[in-house]
């Protein structure tokens, strides 16, 4: 273990992608990205289906080279270093194992190929089999493991080929909810251990505000945001981003009036939320944006608060962990939730009526571009 | 009326025994969902009621009839799988229309069901598109359709909305509970997911290597699972070990949590000098700062981590025990730091208590 680590502290790198473009056909996969990973930071790329995850993934292993721009390892351009030269690990959604082979050959199929000394690839594979809790597997075949065991073999595969730099593409989406949520810990624990520099892509939100230390939000190959947990879900700059990190409601509006303390919004659905008082100017088109988690219910009226609303529940739901309600909204819905506890799940059902606050600091506002 | 009812029923495949003797019912007109990790025999159960396989042993009943000698079309039983299973050759109305066809059903009426069919699931007026031309939920409407205009009286549901993104899930969900409330059929629907199972079901069926673990409303599986599987399969829990030391078994009493203090239970799982496991959700710890707490039913441990996750909070807690919890909490609430001391309270009405297992707690809740 110990000679595993000191063999390769060094040379973690610093990632630097700057302006990287990267076409196919008419195609831009990756618009004009540019962004900083510091060694040994694990950062998750997160977005939908087509953001550029997988491509973004590829140009950093060598498997793409970018049309316009350029990606460095620490001061060293990387353009047209070929992957085989990159000291890269790969972790695929599919586990991508040589179903011939048995675990331990699986591991030191990288040294095998590149005539490295065997013992040594041994002695990595068996700790870092010890490490992923799989030192009874090794000379099992892929086919005698359960998916979650086979992801840790393809994990310890990608780690004791001796990379500087892990990259995993959804290499949890295989597999049932419950093993995913606690591979996700083991995840983040083992790439801090060894010290590497992580780069990693989903599309589970949760999974990307457990395992990161950055959160890089992708869409249409462009970054919408780059932060840490607390900063994207604080203050998310886009409403793609809102509605990526929370479930949001989402109202469209004019400033209708402004004021010392609040601006007030006229939505389209015919009613009027204050906010906090802002730079934009009356009569902007504005899109409001509220977490359903933000929003508060009272039991009792306090003598009128801002933002206070008497609602119809017209569905509820409960999804696992947490209990929903969507209440009319004018002529839309909002929804709220709440945390499940014995008391909410005996709570409010639908047609009661429920007295919402939406309180101003709560609410994100995004000006509406006129094109 | 379509009440369906297994009767210690037994499917092996050669020596794997993928159910292993299950009893239960569904009642006429019920949604009943499947959770269990995947292999643990749902869609064999599935496929033994549709009758497209049949049990090494035990018998299967409709309305107290045996039906394993009833063939698979005679069962009036639809089955939706998962990738709908549409012709692509055939427009929406020939497919909705298939199986009526497929039983040799008399013609003079085929038509009327299928529009008949096809209009509940508001698909009327696109009888000649062509399938590719349908999005997912659309395929999945025309899926439910063509069971529909079998007459079915019992809707098998295999992941029926797997391929669907979150939102149009939810949709779909709400859509299905719906249709099935309307039309007054018995519905048995297997799912992953667990906040679908919980979300549509009446009643959910939690099922582990073959075996039946529990069998209840979605509020009480949460609330009061039965077993530690249970527990630690639906949604997340921890559990902590100890010797029940006061008390009398299904009374009040005190279970001493090993290397920590004793915890007052509310309703034993056994008597004194037997071993026991103390369940709780995550959701229902609370933490409390060692200053300002008592500590009833507490327990002393030192913050680990404080990890935001999006609408919650995940703390790490190692207890005095050694043992670590972890303790969500709504984000907005009181921040925590590293090292902090801090108690972790057990509310005795949230516990969930069961006799030590046999084959030790790790293998008691094993999901794979």
């Amino acid at each position: 273990m110990l000679r595993y680590l000191y063999n390769r502290s060094d040379f973690v790198p610093r990632i630097t992608f700057n302006s990287v473009i990267k076409k196919f056909g008419q195609k831009l996969p990756i618009n004009d990205l540019s962004f900083v990973i510091e060694d040994g930071e694990f950062v998750v790329l997160l977005g939908p289906t087509g953001a550029g995850k997988t491509t973004t993934l590829k140009l950093l292993a060598g498997l793409e080279t970018p049309n316009e721009g350029s990606i460095n390892f620490d001061n060293e351009e990387v353009n047209n270093i070929p992957p085989e030269d990159r000291k890269v690990g790969f972790v695929f959604e599919q586990f991508n194992l040589f179903p011939h082979m048995h675990v331990l050959d699986n591991l030191i199929y990288g040294p095998r190929v590149h005539r490295d000394n065997l013992n040594d690839a041994r002695i990595v594979a068996s700790e870092m089999l010890d490490m992923m809790y799989l030192d009874d597997t090794q000379h099992l075949f892929p086919n005698e493991l359960s998916g979650g065991m086979k992801q840790r073999v393809g994990i310890a595969r990608a780690v004791s080929g001796n990379p500087q730099l892990l990259l995993m593409d959804e290499p949890l989406g295989a597999l049932d909810a419950k093993i995913r949520g606690s591979l996700r810990i083991e995840l983040r624990n083992l790439v801090k251990e060894l010290g590497l520099t992580c780069v990693m892509a989903t599309h589970d939100t949760l999974e990307a505000f457990t395992i990161a230390d950055r959160i890089l939000c992708l869409n249409n190959g462009q970054i919408e945001q780059i932060g840490t947990p607390e900063e994207i879900y604080n203050s998310p700059k886009t409403p793609f981003v809102a509605n990526i990190i929370a479930e949001c409601n989402n109202y469209h509006g004019v400033i209708s009036e402004k004021g010392e303390e609040y601006d007030t919004v006229k939505l389209e659905n015919g009613l009027k939320l204050l906010i906090n008082s802002n730079s934009h100017e009356l009569n902007t088109k504005v899109q409001l944006i509220i977490k359903a988690n933000d929003i508060i219910q009272r039991t009792k009226s306090k003598s009128s608060e801002i933002n206070e609303f008497e609602l119809k529940i017209v569905n509820s739901r409960l999804l696992g962990d947490y209990y929903r309600w969507s209440c009319t909204f004018g002529d839309d819905v909002i929804k709220f939730k709440k945390m499940i506890t014995p008391e909410v799940l005996i709570g409010d059902r639908i047609n009661q009526k429920v007295r919402l606050v939406i309180p101003p600091n709560k609410i994100f506002i995004y000006q509406i571009n006129n094109e | 009326m379509a009440t369906i009812r297994f009767e210690n029923v037994t499917k092996r495949f050669g020596s794997k025994v993928a159910v292993d003797n299950l009893s239960f019912e569904v009642k006429d007109g019920e949604y009943v969902t499947f959770l269990g990790p995947s292999g643990c025999g749902k869609t064999t159960t599935l496929r033994m009621i549709a009758g497209l396989i049949n049990p090494s042993e035990g018998h299967i009943y409709w309305d107290d009839k045996p039906i394993e000698q009833v063939p698979p079309h005679r069962r009036h039983i639809g089955y939706c799988f998962q990738h709908y299973a549409i012709f692509p050759h055939l427009n929406v109305y020939d497919n909705a229309i298939y199986g009526l066809n497929a039983i040799g059903h008399p013609s003079k009426n085929t038509i009327e069901r299928g529009n008949a069919a096809l209009k509940i699931v508001g698909l009327s007026g696109r009888e000649n598109e062509w399938p590719k031309r349908l999005n997912a939920p659309d395929l999945q409407r025309l899926a439910i359709a063509r069971v529909l205009a079998m007459g079915s009286k019992v809707l098998l549901l295999d992941e029926p909305l797997g391929a669907l993104d979150l939102k149009v899930r939810e949709e779909m969900q709400d859509e299905l509970r719906d249709l099935v409330t309307k039309l007054g059929l018995t519905a048995i629907h297997v799912t992953h997911d667990q906040a679908e199972g919980m979300a549509i079901a009446d009643r959910v069926i939690c099922m582990r290597a073959g075996k039946l673990m529990q069998l209840d409303k979605p509020n009480n599986i949460l609330l009061s699972p039965e077993n530690p599987f249970t527990a630690n399969f639906i949604g997340e829990s921890d559990f902590l070990e100890g010797l029940i030391v006061a008390g009398k078994k299904s009374g009040p009493g005190f279970i001493e949590v090993y290397g920590g203090p004793s915890l007052v239970i509310k309703n034993l799982p056994g008597g004194v000098g037997e071993a026991a496991i103390v369940s709780i959700r995550r959701e229902f710890m609370k933490i409390e700062s060692r200053e300002k707490s008592i500590g009833e039913n507490g327990i002393l441990g030192k913050v680990q981590s404080d990890r935001l996750i999006g609408d919650y909070r995940r703390i790490y807690i190692q207890l005095e025990t050694g043992k670590t919890v972890q303790v969500k909490v709504p984000t907005g609430s009181e921040l925590f730091k590293p090292m902090q001391e801090v108690f972790v309270i057990f509310p005795s009405d949230l516990l969930n208590v069961y006799p030590s297992p046999e084959e030790g707690l790790n293998a008691a809740i094993s999901v794979q």
